[in-house]
């Protein structure tokens, strides 16, 4: 009986973290709407919604002769945007939770393992000396792409040169942070560089770049964006036992059966996959990924099959959250997001710290 | 029966050599202690039998199967070991460290039964108060036990435990250990454990296997516990005594 007991009460337990994630998606849809209706252009709530709507419907749904102002807003300006930060909140918030494990290092982030300086550098590049990876030359600023693309590609070498020195070293934490923290300062250095030798002009595009902003979103990036998501995560959920095991440390995870090595390697090239794009087309946008996995095991624990779910939704509220305030606090200025998440996350993961009686991480 | 056979088992990092030619037998409801100075193989001889490191030369067998002819998972279900005391904990309940124990049998979703077992043995160890707490909540005791559940939750046939008393008080050294011992009899288990505590290995072994740099000194009873013995492998001088239920305790001499 009184077995029969403890099993019912884990489930029970489970079933309040099934719960939860509901709970958040019916949050995140609710944001989704408020934001949709916030922004510099003053639309009525009923134009935002009539426009919204009307694009949906499957008559023609992109066909010009709906180019009414506020569908022009609503379809190819704040929906974009508010999308993108839906999907770039959730990719960051799955790689800073999958790095986390994997280096079982509470201060790991995306940007951990170099990305973000890297990806940088690929952008400086292409700003300040117009060379794109294979040859391609673009003038500065115009050629968005140009600098993406060099963005991305500069960020997956950075991750490949970690992965490298992990398979020759042995792909330990150890290992992959230093190499990580290692690649930061190169790329970083070899920014600063370029920034010596560029004009004043280009050294502010750089600087921009870098600042994370959703403004940058349009459909097609953010389809690219959506489809590296939708496909990494499925992979990342289905090792989420390994992770557990990962977790009681790796000697426990190989005895039973774990391959930490590959884990480890596989795990962190789809995390650098999943920052470098978003990183490539939106810049750099702090803590996300470093607070939403914290927030999700302050509030549900550490199991991964509830974990990596609920740090997506946690991504999304955040990132979306704090773009509609970018949005409007100073409206019709937009603030850049990334610091804004700073300013909304850091209270919220210092009030879970505080009001958390257990002793946590 | 015979549960854990191995022979001749040799291994070294790079040039220098970690065991040489270890063999041991166990049987059903068998503890053995691997003792020796640090530094001596003990670890090393737990990987091995794991398969954890590759034996050189040398065979594991349980239940007279090969490992080397055994996947990893296949192992798994075999053997369930539980490594030195890592001081990093993740903030994960005792019920799903244990549940992760099942990670060989199952998929996705724990089936009932893996719940089943949990909460079994969840109950045997006296967890059950902790069953939804954080690990990193927990007592070095009941962390310890924890992950001894949790090899128990794998069903092994052997249980590898490395210093299973490490930074654990009297009262948790006793406790775990008696946990162990009944679990091993119980279940029909055989253990081996590299201890550090000579008498706490003397009070809970069947066998001892005496290692000094990679070789096995000397292996058998309690018999094998003589000063001469501790005195060539530690290159400590010890004096032995007998207490009123005639179990030997060893004490330093100066």
């Amino acid at each position: 009986m009184r077995k029969k007991k403890l099993e019912n009460l884990y489930e029970s337990f489970t079933k309040k973290k099934a719960a939860f994630i509901l709970f958040l998606i019916c949050a995140l849809t609710g944001l989704f709407f408020i934001s949709l209706s916030l922004g510099s252009a003053r639309l009525s709530l009923e134009e935002v919604y009539k426009a919204f709507f009307r694009g949906l419907l499957p008559v023609s749904p992109l066909s010009p002769n709906m180019d009414s102002m506020a569908y022009t807003i609503i379809w190819f300006l704040r929906l974009p945007r508010v999308l993108m930060a839906i999907v770039a909140g959730a990719a960051l918030a799955v790689a800073g939770a999958v790095l986390q494990v994997i280096l079982r290092n509470p201060l790991a982030s995306p940007y951990t393992l170099g990305v973000a300086s890297s990806a940088a550098f690929g952008a400086a590049l292409s700003i300040i000396l117009g060379a794109g990876i294979a040859g391609f030359r673009h003038l500065v600023f115009i050629n968005l792409p140009a600098i993406v693309i060099n963005a991305f590609c500069f960020s997956m070498l950075s991750a490949f040169i970690i992965f490298w020195l992990s398979r020759i070293k042995g792909a330990t934490a150890g290992t992959m942070v230093l190499a990580g923290i290692a690649m930061m300062y190169l790329f970083s250095a070899a920014t600063s560089l370029l920034q010596y030798f560029g004009t004043e002009e280009q050294v502010t595009a750089v600087v921009f770049w870098m600042f994370g902003d959703l403004g940058k979103a349009d459909w097609s990036n953010l389809a690219i964006v959506t489809l590296t998501i939708v496909l990494v995560f499925p992979v990342v959920l289905r090792w989420c036992w390994d992770y557990n095991a990962l977790s009681l440390g790796d000697e426990t995870a190989k005895s039973l059966g774990v391959n930490v090595e590959f884990l480890r390697l596989t795990s962190m090239i789809l995390s650098a996959l999943l920052t470098a794009v978003a990183v490539s087309f939106l810049g750099t946008i702090g803590f996300i990924g470093l607070l939403a996995p914290h927030i999700t095991r302050m509030i549900i624990g550490g199991d991964h099959r509830f974990l990596l779910p609920t740090t997506c939704l946690i991504g999304s509220i955040l990132l979306l959250g704090a773009d509609t305030a970018s949005r409007t606090i100073l409206s019709p200025l937009v603030l850049p997001v990334g610091v804004l998440t700073s300013f909304l996350g850091v209270p919220l993961f210092i009030y879970l710290l505080l009001r958390g009686r257990r002793e946590y991480w | 029966m015979v549960k854990l056979k191995i022979k001749d088992v040799s291994f070294s990092y790079g040039s220098v050599k970690a065991l040489e030619n270890v063999s041991l037998t166990l049987k059903d409801g068998e503890i053995l202690s691997v003792i020796g100075p640090n530094g001596s193989g003990k670890t090393t001889l737990l990987r091995c039998i794991n398969g954890l490191l590759k034996a050189e030369t040398g065979v594991v067998m349980v239940d007279d199967i090969d490992i080397r002819r055994l996947s990893r998972i296949e192992i798994a279900k075999l053997m369930g070991m539980v490594p030195q005391l890592e001081d990093r904990r993740f903030p994960i309940t005792v019920f799903d460290a244990i549940l992760v124990g099942r990670r060989p049998y199952m998929g996705w979703k724990p089936s009932l039964k893996d719940l089943e077992i949990v909460s079994e043995i969840l109950e045997s160890l006296g967890l059950k108060e902790l069953a939804l707490r954080s690990l990193s909540e927990l007592s070095g005791g009941e962390f310890r036990k924890t992950l001894i559940a949790r090899a128990l939750a794998q069903e092994p046939k052997v249980l590898l435990l490395d210093e299973p008393t490490n930074h654990l008080d009297l009262k948790h050294q006793v406790e775990v250990l008696n946990l162990l011992r009944k679990q091993v009899r119980s279940k029909g288990l055989c253990a081996v454990m590299a201890m550090h505590d000579l008498n706490l290995a003397i009070r809970y072994s069947d066998k001892i296997l005496m290692l000094n740099h990679g070789k096995v000194y000397a292996a058998g009873t309690l018999d094998i516990i003589t000063q001469e013995n501790i005195k060539t492998v530690y290159g400590v001088e010890v004096e032995l005594f007998r207490d009123r239920h005639g179990r030997i305790l060893v004490s330093p001499a100066s």
